[in-house]
């Protein structure tokens, strides 16, 4: 896991904006670095750290929703802060639905936008922490061979070993020997530990029927 | 000798031109506001009966003193009295019918009751929805009926009584009067108002009535009248036997016959044998009628017109009577008529006159042979005299006022247009008399104009204030030109003049009403950009809370940096500045107040207009780029109308190209000269193009191709950029997009 600081950045074309709350973030201990345009952003190296990401819904070029939309499909988990000088809801209502921390209307209050800033971070680190325990667990699940993978996600559904190899066309006892290799690779004791560690890869599972489900 | 016969053929040509001026003039002043307006007048009767004649007179000469258009009168005399049957006026139903279907008729005038009764029941077949006017109809000829909408009228009100107070006033021994009418259906309606008016009378004197005889038999009563008798005369249009008269005649005949004085209560009677009497005429309801029609060919509807009801009579005498039935003039009541004041010289002296004229035949065939000579060689100046008889004729049938002068600038001449007009006559506006009715405030101008163009020998035009007769003061507009006589000799000035005040105040409803549209439109139009001044505005005051914030953070951790905190302070005032230019241009673009004229640079509208939308060029996602010519002159207008304008044309530009790719949206203003004494601005956009049909129409109002426009956006361009004398149009460019040009005259030539 890196332990790197927290950084705001602020994408406003406006550069009275940018300077004024490069100013007010600094003055409330962040670091904080400026973009006029969404694009000049994307350009920068990735950053991995715990991050906040102030936009201004209008800008020319990409606006502040094209942003959001870029990165969502980059993959990149970004916490948003939109501000906006002339918004409306409609707008407000998709920024939030793609998973902005807020919406907020210029001129807002600087406490208001510090709390939506530490918010944004708080989630940052929150996100940050799962997507990397979530990269370990797939790491685990990407050593085990395909026969080894059948037999787990059947396991995670509360099959018996007996049930495990009816299901799969194999011997109880050729069952038993795949999920001893099975809990050793991912480290795993018990079934429950089994199951948290599927989970934390994003991999969903069920046993309400009996049919197992990736 | 023949240089004189020279002079006088050399004046000719210039009276004939003369002529001519006055012709192209009176065309011209017809032109700038006719608009050919037609009235029917229906008579219920001849025209030639006296009642009636001086109707359509009075009538006729008002309508055509007071309308500035040309107003064509049609006549229809349906001698409804003589002719009664149905047939006849199912004949007279269709013929008008036909005679008028393809007239569009203004106003229809009804005359007398018949012809109102006529109408009521054909006019939707002959003229449907056609407002109608009539004159004069008796309050009790209405009877209970309420009036259709369309129709208003004179009313008659009919007086009996103040005639019976005249004889007792002029007659102070009359002891009997005798009431002589006839026995048509009008005779006996108006007699029984008569009696019902003369009730009060009875006590003192003693009433009989002769109504029901045969002419011949009444006259012969008449011969025979006791002393201290007086004769009052309503009407007879048939007697006691059934045969028909004219209540003049009857009025003549009677007084012939009666041994007492004959009073009446009908102007036409006066000078036909009757002593007088309190009178009422028909001249006057032929005037009121004509006014009502003016008020409804003016945009009246006849709804907004109650029907008048006039005091119309006066007290009128004949002279030759008065002295026949010896009353002193003096005696008269104050305010009387007294017509026919010279006895004719002839009644007293024809013996003398046949003698005196004989000498002076025998006379005058000498000096008539003596001057056939010299007239002979007159010729020319007698067709000089014909000419001006001519020019006479012209100038009076004129529908303008027409004015002339002589060298020393006083005038010499004014047609009756004119005296109508003002009510004066031609004695008290000769000279400078016409002056006294020029407004105060008009008079030093309308002077100063006429003297500097005399002494220049100029044309002049000027508008000025006259009163009219009815004290109200009118905006004529006069057109003056220098008249001159035989080798360029200056002989004064001639001019005409039409009243404008009904076209003046069209033109400022019309002004003001497109200001109010084009006021409308800005702030409509600020509406739209809504989000964009918002945008603007919430930018610097972003920057204002933030930095305001941060500072007092600053501080609060006890580690101020004063460079850091006057750098912030800089900053907060620039955005103060900022925030406060915004709104000031938002106040100046929805303002209402009077529009100014003012010098303007196109370069610095432009650059106003586009730093103004920059915002909304951001939204819509499109490059605002403007491109000026140096040196450009300025133009005279009003900056905000011309702002409007350009915003206008700069926003259509921007919804020309939602459907194109945004890296495409591009919008150029430029500004260049083009050519002498004109500057050009146009909108370039890169969208889709203008389609055929919205090239040929988007000018209009009302015509849009948007799904929430009103249509009104160009055509309020438009009539801006022509109300500054300037000229817009638009284009397809080949490379795609369009063109709009704004072409507008600088003020340097």
């Amino acid at each position: 896991m890196n332990s790197t600081k927290p950084f705001v950045f602020v994408i406003d074309d406006d550069e009275s904006v940018r300077k004024s709350l490069k100013r007010l973030l600094n003055s409330a201990d962040y670091e904080a670095e400026v973009f006029a345009s969404a694009s000049d952003f994307l350009e920068r190296p990735y950053y991995p750290g715990p991050s906040c990401v102030i936009v201004d819904v209008q800008m020319p070029g990409l606006n502040g929703i094209d942003l959001q939309d870029a990165l969502i499909q980059r993959n990149r988990e970004e916490q948003l802060v939109f501000i906006t000088g002339h918004g409306n809801i409609p707008m407000c209502a998709r920024a939030m639905k793609a998973g902005a921390v807020d919406f907020l209307s210029k001129p807002f209050k600087p406490r208001e936008l510090l709390k939506c800033v530490e918010q944004a971070l708080t989630r940052s680190v929150e996100q940050r922490r799962r997507a990397a325990e979530k990269n370990d667990a797939r790491r685990l699940l990407d050593s085990l061979t395909p026969r080894e993978f059948e037999v787990m996600q059947l396991v995670t559904t509360g099959m018996l070993n007996k049930q495990v190899g009816g299901e799969l066309g194999m011997a109880e006892k050729t069952v038993k020997v795949h999920r001893g290799r099975v809990m050793q690779k991912l480290e795993v004791t018990s079934v429950a530990e089994l199951v948290r560690l599927v989970q934390k890869a994003g991999i969903s599972t069920t046993s309400a029927n009996g049919k197992t489900k990736v | 000798m023949l240089k004189k016969l020279g002079d006088a053929m050399g004046a000719r040509p210039t009276i004939r031109l003369h002529s001519a001026i006055i012709l192209i003039w009176i065309a011209s002043a017809w032109s700038a506001f006719s608009q050919t307006r037609q009235v029917v007048l229906l008579y219920d009767e001849r025209i030639d009966l006296p009642g009636l004649a001086s109707l359509n007179a009075g009538f006729t000469r008002a309508l055509t003193a007071g309308s500035a258009e040309h107003v064509e009168i049609y006549r229809e005399e349906m001698d409804l009295s003589r002719f009664d049957s149905p047939a006849y006026r199912d004949l007279l139903r269709n013929e008008l019918r036909t005679k008028y279907a393809a007239k569009k008729i203004d106003v229809v005038v009804a005359v007398m009751a018949p012809a109102f009764e006529f109408f009521l029941s054909y006019r939707d077949e002959i003229f449907p929805g056609i407002p109608i006017v009539f004159c004069p109809l008796d309050r009790t000829q209405l009877g209970g009926r309420s009036l259709p909408v369309d129709v208003t009228g004179v009313l008659v009100k009919r007086e009996f009584a103040p005639t019976v107070d005249l004889v007792a006033h002029l007659h102070p021994d009359t002891e009997r009067i005798v009431v002589v009418a006839g026995t048509s259906e009008l005779d006996s309606r108006l007699l029984a108002q008569a009696r019902e008016e003369f009730k009060p009378f009875e006590k003192r004197f003693a009433f009989t009535y002769l109504t029901n005889l045969p002419l011949p038999e009444l006259l012969s009563r008449l011969s025979q009248l006791p002393p201290k008798t007086v004769v009052l005369y309503t009407t007879m249009f048939r007697d006691g036997a059934g045969q028909a008269y004219m209540p003049h005649d009857v009025a003549e005949r009677i007084s012939a016959s009666a041994n007492a004085p004959v009073y009446g209560f009908l102007d036409q009677y006066v000078g036909h044998g009757i002593v007088g009497g309190q009178v009422y005429g028909f001249a006057r309801y032929g005037e009121q009628a004509a006014e009502l029609v003016l008020k409804i060919l003016s945009g009246r509807t006849p709804q907004q017109l109650p029907p008048i009801q006039p005091a119309n009579s006066v007290t009128m005498f004949d002279a030759r009577q008065l002295q026949r039935w010896k009353i002193n003039e003096h005696r008269l009541p104050v305010g009387s008529t007294v017509l026919f004041r010279e006895p004719t010289i002839w009644d007293r002296y024809h013996k003398w006159i046949i003698a005196g004229a004989s000498i002076l035949i025998a006379q005058a065939l000498l000096i008539f042979g003596l001057l056939m000579n010299i007239l002979r060689r007159r010729r020319a100046e007698g067709s000089l005299v014909e000419s001006e008889a001519r020019f006479q004729t012209m100038a009076d049938a004129a529908p303008c006022l027409i004015w002339m002068s002589g060298p020393d600038k006083l005038c010499t001449f004014f047609n009756r247009a004119w005296l109508e007009f003002t009510g004066r006559t031609m004695e008290q506006e000769r000279g400078n008399g016409w002056s006294q009715g020029v407004h105060h405030d008009d008079f030093d101008k309308c002077l100063q104009t006429y003297v500097d163009a005399c002494d220049a020998r100029q044309p002049f035009v000027m508008q000025y204030r006259l009163r009219r007769r009815d004290g109200e003061y009118r905006w004529l507009t006069d057109k003056g030109a220098p008249r001159f006589g035989k080798h360029g000799k200056f002989r004064g000035y001639i001019g005409a003049c039409v009243d404008i005040t009904d076209l003046l105040n069209k033109e400022e409803e019309v002004r003001k009403s497109r200001e109010q549209i084009s006021r409308l439109s800005r702030v409509n139009l600020l509406g739209e950009t809504t989000a964009s001044i918002a945008h603007e505005l919430n930018q610097p005051l972003t920057g204002i809370t933030s930095n305001a914030s941060a500072a007092q953070r600053f501080i609060d951790r006890g580690n101020v940096d004063i460079a850091q905190l006057r750098e912030i302070l800089v900053d907060i005032g620039a955005d103060g500045r900022r925030a406060s230019d915004i709104i000031h241009h938002i106040r100046n673009t929805i303002k209402k107040g009077e529009p100014t004229r003012e010098q303007i640079n196109l370069n610095e509208i432009a650059v106003h207009v586009a730093r103004m939308l920059q915002p909304d060029a951001r939204l819509n996602s499109c490059e605002l780029s403007t491109s000026l010519a140096n040196d450009l002159s300025p133009i005279e207008g009003d900056p905000i109308e011309i702002q409007q304008v350009l915003i206008n044309l700069v926003s259509n530009a921007f919804e020309a190209m939602h459907g194109i790719p945004p890296n495409q949206r591009k919008v150029e203003i430029v500004t260049e000269k083009n050519g002498e004494g004109t500057v050009r601005m146009s909108v370039r956009d890169y969208g889709a193009g203008i389609s055929e049909e919205a090239h040929r129409r988007m000018f209009e109002q009302f015509f849009t191709t948007k799904e929430e426009g009103l249509g009104m956006g160009l055509a309020i361009v438009r009539s801006i950029i022509e109300a500054h004398g300037g000229k817009i149009s638009a284009e397809n460019i080949n490379e795609g997009g369009a063109r709009f040009y704004v072409v507008l005259p600088t003020t340097e030539k």
